[in-house]
């Protein structure tokens, strides 16, 4: 995981050309997720400016994933103004947008959101769990995906306060372009696939 | 060898985590489980009490569409057995209201969520249980309110705080049973509830302007004696054991300490609790046993501290209900009684302990246990770095204390002796046990604090408490030095100087008391009686009137001041008094005997108020075990006003016996008097 990882950094940062997507053979499928207008957004689609997209999987009735807003706003102010942009994904189609823009306003957040009905990006970044994250390089790379930090050890055990912090850890290596030295964790929550499709 | 707690919980938490296949193996011939038929009846039954819309769960598993968008969550969870929240073991000790599924309860549901969490047929489905909305128990017949919601914070760590809610209540009541309603269920975890009948919490939630005040709750307030109130998510309102309602005075706070989790949102917490009352006084009551540790220390980095002790039970009784508690260090919790015979019953184990999902357990069936019976207690916790619960990170030296990130060690046991008549025994061996802990607790903390005047009237009160009043009276001026303008603590100084006969100081002691609190109503009750005691009637009356005008359910001052009216020939007001303060405390035989002396030589009294005479003055007398003379001697009275005269003196004779073994000669001289009287068949009367 650690070499695969240093040669996508190379390739970003001394070669510049476009790199291969890290699950070899889905590559060509396009991604498309729904905005709440129900609009296709194809997510691994930067704007120029944004150096790393992060993709937080959650669920309106989840409660870790509820426990964590306030997490995902604060790492949201510290992180928007150095080009990341945060983005919610809501996996569970049985959540319309009237529920998620309910849900949006209940816990302030400050970020767009999208629907994943299909779960197309669910799959793209082996997401399992909500609260869940994947970090997109502007390239289009999974850097990081997996847990916002280790809060959470499973269902029924939780620390007083995290003792890292494997989300922040991830972007602030991806913006100083070197490997991300953790780049798959195991989330604590609720499971995407008792989501109904 | 030690034991690692982590490490043996790991387990499950590797099954829990490894890799993806959630679902444990499932044997080829095992029929598929659905929904409708096999599953349905489990939820309805272990979950759906929480699970419902409204209620503690975060989401409802009522119907097939509800639980398969949480079907795999269901099966981890349940073979975890994190869910139903239940940790007593199973076989240790059998309890009501067990929410624990059975082995085959939990293999029902790996099988269906192994096929694909598939509905079946919905003819197969039960009924959805119907919940009554509200109120679980009835329709209380008082609820106390929040007037307003507390604003709990959107995250952070958990919030530990405490409410008070004035009970309005116009006299004093039996309650039969409380429901507690947290009014926000996402947010509440659970609740300790007490009473305070002093204004301690009340003041404590006066010092800032959000609802409550931060912290466990404060010493004054504690559970009604012998009974142990709480709440926790999915439990049922339960009366208290035939017989033995307890009994809340007019004037009570109720004190909610809550433990609440951040949701992720600011959410208004605005808790509610129903009473509900009986007429029926209670005719046994229960002892709260507290086994345990107040000294527990324990050094950082420690992963298998351990405490110990253990009760021998002094008269038969049954354990009827049982709450373990210790904080986020504690880890494995054993209890168990010995039997003279030798044999040893487990009273409860808990094999993870979850400061979270801690409870009150009632027994299915009372333990009954002999005289001589041993209960006993082992309690393990891990300070280690390894515990994931711990509050420090390093570990540090973690010492007992009520904050959240001290430890405690409690084994609280509710007690019924087997004989009413033993009642005093257990409670009085028990409370003594108790003191000796709390004092030894309380004189560390002292000795760590030793310029706070609340740890100087914590141990005070202990002394006081223990009969050493000259202990405790020093500790009081102690606490003055530091805080000398604090009414509650002079109040409690006179009580000491009183117990030690210093009448002349202690009366000082109640009307400074008085002077900085002119609503403390005890204290104007104290002064009365002790200028009553000193012969000065007339200086006594006022401060009785102002106790009973800010007070009126303060059953001693009606049978104080019934007394002086009476001496005074003001007969009519005596007896209402009188009457008031046996409405108040039914058993009390100082009314009973005030009102059959009344009778018994008033000049006008008519036959009918003779005879309640002669029943009061024998119920009084049963209930003293005819060992207090004045009793005594307004029986005698009260028969020589019926004209037995026989029994008459048959009972002055026992007066003037018990007031000369009392050593009380001017009383005896009195008696005397009126038994030749008796003898010569004729009836003392006044005016």
């Amino acid at each position: 995981m650690t070499a695969h990882t240093r040669v996508v950094g190379r390739c970003i940062l001394f070669i510049g050309l476009t790199c291969l997507a890290p699950a070899a053979g889905r590559a060509a499928e396009a991604v498309r997720v729904q905005s709440l207008d129900g609009a296709p957004v194809d997510p691994l689609q930067l704007p120029a400016g944004v150096k790393a997209a992060v993709y937080v999987f959650v669920s309106v009735e989840c409660p870790v994933s509820n426990r964590y807003a306030p997490e995902v706003r604060r790492l949201h102010e510290r992180f928007a103004a150095q080009g990341v942009r945060f983005t919610l994904v809501y996996p569970n189609p049985a959540e319309t947008p009237a529920a998620i823009r309910e849900h949006l306003k209940a816990y302030a957040y400050p970020v767009d959101a999208v629907r994943d009905l299909t779960h197309a990006l669910v799959k793209h970044a082996d997401i399992s769990i909500t609260p869940e994250v994947a970090v997109f390089t502007h390239a289009g790379q999974l850097a990081y995906r997996g847990r916002i930090d280790d809060r959470y050890v499973n269902l029924g055990l939780e620390r007083p306060a995290a003792t890292t912090h494997d989300l922040a850890d991830a972007l602030t290596q991806v913006l100083a372009g070197t490997p991300v030295r953790q780049p798959r964790t195991q989330a604590v929550g609720c499971y995407v696939a008792d989501f109904a499709r | 060898m030690r034991i690692s707690p982590l490490r043996a919980s790991g387990a499950s938490l590797l099954a829990l985590m490894v890799g993806r296949s959630l679902v444990a193996p499932v044997s080829a011939q095992a029929p598929t489980a659905t929904f409708s038929r096999d599953v349905a009846p489990i939820i309805h039954s272990r979950c759906a009490s929480c699970h419902r819309p409204g209620e503690v769960g975060p989401f409802s598993l009522l119907t097939y569409a509800d639980a398969r968008q949480h079907a795999r969550q269901i099966a981890d969870v349940t073979r975890a057995r994190l869910m139903p929240p239940w940790k007593p073991e199973p076989g240790k000790g059998e309890f009501l209201d067990s929410r624990a599924l059975t082995t085959a309860e939990i293999d029902v549901i790996q099988r269906w969520v192994a096929a694909g969490a598939p509905e079946g047929d919905s003819g197969d489905l039960p009924p959805v249980p119907q919940f009554a909305s509200g109120w679980q128990y009835g329709v209380p017949d008082l609820v106390v309110t929040m007037p307003e919601p507390y604003l709990l914070r959107a995250d952070g760590p958990d919030v530990f705080r405490t409410f008070v809610l004035p009970i309005p209540l116009p006299a004093a009541r039996f309650v039969e049973a409380i429901e507690f309603r947290p009014g926000n269920a996402r947010a509440v975890h659970h609740a300790n509830i007490g009473i305070d009948r002093t204004r301690a919490s009340r003041r404590l939630d006066e010092l800032d302007s959000t609802p409550g005040h931060e912290g466990s709750m404060a010493q004054a307030a504690s559970y009604p004696p012998g009974h142990m109130l709480g709440w926790t998510p999915g439990q049922r309102p339960r009366p208290s054991p035939d017989g033995m309602a307890w009994r809340l005075e007019r004037d009570s706070d109720l004190v909610a300490g809550l433990h609440m989790q951040t949701t992720g949102k600011s959410e208004p917490v605005q808790i509610s609790v129903g009473f509900y009352f009986t007429d029926a006084a209670p005719v046994r009551a229960p002892v709260g046993l507290r086994l345990g540790s107040q000294t527990i220390d324990i050094p950082a980095g420690e992963p298998a501290y351990a405490i110990t002790d253990s009760y021998t039970l002094p008269v038969d009784a049954d354990v009827i209900a049982i709450q373990p508690h210790a904080h986020n260090l504690g880890r494995q919790m054993t209890a168990r009684a010995t039997l003279p015979t030798g044999v040893t019953m487990p009273l409860i184990e808990i094999a993870d302990w979850d400061f979270r999902w801690q409870d009150v357990y009632r027994y299915s069936a009372p333990v009954r246990l002999p005289r001589g019976a041993v209960i006993s207690m082992r309690y393990v916790y891990d300070n280690s770095a390894e515990n994931v619960r711990n509050p420090f990170t390093p570990p540090r030296r973690v010492v007992w204390g009520q904050n959240t990130n001290d430890e405690m060690g409690d084994l609280w046991l509710q007690l019924v002796p087997s004989a009413q008549a033993d009642f005093v025994a257990l409670a009085t061996d028990v409370a003594a046990k108790m003191r000796a802990e709390d004092l030894e607790a309380y004189t560390r903390l002292l000795t760590q604090e030793p310029a706070n005047a609340s740890r100087h009237d914590a141990v005070a009160l202990l002394y006081l408490q223990g009969g050493q009043a000259d202990r405790a009276a020093t500790h009081f001026r102690e606490s003055l030095a530091l805080a000398p303008e604090v009414a509650a603590t002079h109040y409690n100084l006179g009580l000491a100087l009183s117990a030690q006969r210093r009448f002349d100081d202690a009366i000082a002691a109640f009307r400074r008391a008085v002077s900085l609190d002119a609503r403390h109503a005890d204290a104007e009750n104290n002064l009365g009686a002790l200028l009553h005691i000193n012969g000065r009637l007339d200086e006594a009356l006022p401060h009785y009137r102002r106790a009973l005008a800010l007070k009126p359910e303060n059953a001693e001052a009606h049978d104080n001041l019934g007394r002086i009216l009476s001496t005074r020939g003001e007969h009519r007001d005596a007896a209402r008094h009188f009457r008031a303060a046996l409405g108040l405390r039914p058993d009390w035989a100082s009314p009973m005997s005030g009102l059959a002396w009344l009778y018994a030589t008033a000049v006008a009294a008519t036959p009918e108020e003779i005879a309640e005479a002669v029943a009061l003055g024998e119920r009084a007398a049963r209930l003293t075990a005819r060992a207090d003379p004045a009793v005594l001697d307004a029986l005698a009275a009260a028969y020589a006003a019926a004209g037995q005269f026989d029994q008459a003196v048959a009972t002055a004779k026992a007066a003037l016996q018990v007031a000369t073994s009392a050593r009380l000669p001017g009383f005896a001289a009195e008696i005397r008097e009126r038994l030749s009287l008796y003898e010569g068949r004729r009836r003392f009367r006044i005016g």
